[in-house]
């Protein structure tokens, strides 16, 4: 799944250390999200977005969950 | 935190109990109090010796670890961190599943060859093979019960 974070975090000048325990995971956590190899939980997801002052669907994209439906 | 804190004395609890249990254990067998002696080779001794030892060892450790981290606030949550990560924890149950298919592969190959070559080895997979099944099973109901809804709970 691809996400905002990276460029989030950028414009904050945040690490994705700093934001990992903001959000109370570890950083190769929010590596692996960042890079799209990890979908977070819907509580994480939660958090980060929470953490930026943003909703869940402009931190996360999900077109492809719409795009794996079609799928079926 | 105060949550963890709680679970991290409870284990440092069992921990104790563990190491007192094991410690009893391996001084009555080492005196001749417990064990047939006719029976216990050294290799048997040496093994039941060893493996204490290591738990013991280990669960002093564990202990020592928790002690020092309910002192420090940062490392107690670092640990926490650590402990709660969902990816490690998706890491552990994706592992736990495909370990799961190819220890009762292993197991149902073995049965089958080990029928072939001495009836101990095929009883031994076969326990083995059949202990795995068994844990799955009672795992399985156990998880059902705990996240499936109850019928009642059913609205139309």
């Amino acid at each position: 799944m691809k996400t905002k974070i990276r460029e989030l975090r950028k414009q904050r000048k945040l690490s994705q250390e700093e934001l990992a325990v903001a959000v109370g995971t570890t950083r190769q956590t929010i590596t692996s999200i960042e890079v799209g190899k990890y979908t977070a939980s819907l509580v994480l997801a939660y958090k980060i977005s929470h953490y930026f002052g943003l909703s869940i669907e402009e931190v996360f994209d999900f077109s492809d969950v719409y795009n794996s439906e079609d799928d079926f | 935190m105060n949550v963890y804190r709680n679970k991290l004395k409870i284990r440092i609890a069992y921990s104790a109990v563990l190491v007192a249990v094991l410690l009893t254990v391996m001084f009555l067998s080492n005196m001749g109090y417990i064990g047939n002696p006719a029976v216990e080779k050294d290799f048997f001794k040496g093994f039941i010796n060893g493996l204490c030892f290591s738990a013991v060892f280990m669960s002093v450790f564990s202990i020592v670890r928790y002690v020092m981290m309910l002192k420090d606030k940062k490392k107690l949550k670092e640990q926490y961190i650590k402990e709660n990560d969902e990816l490690k924890k998706k890491i552990v149950s994706d592992a736990g599943t495909n370990e799961y298919y190819f220890i009762v592969t292993g197991l149902g190959a073995g049965t089958i060859i080990g029928g072939y070559l001495n009836i101990y080895v095929f009883w031994s997979f076969y326990i083995a093979l059949f202990y795995c099944c068994i844990v799955r099973e009672i795992l399985c109901f156990w998880y059902k019960r705990k996240y499936k809804s109850d019928e009642s709970d059913y609205e139309e």
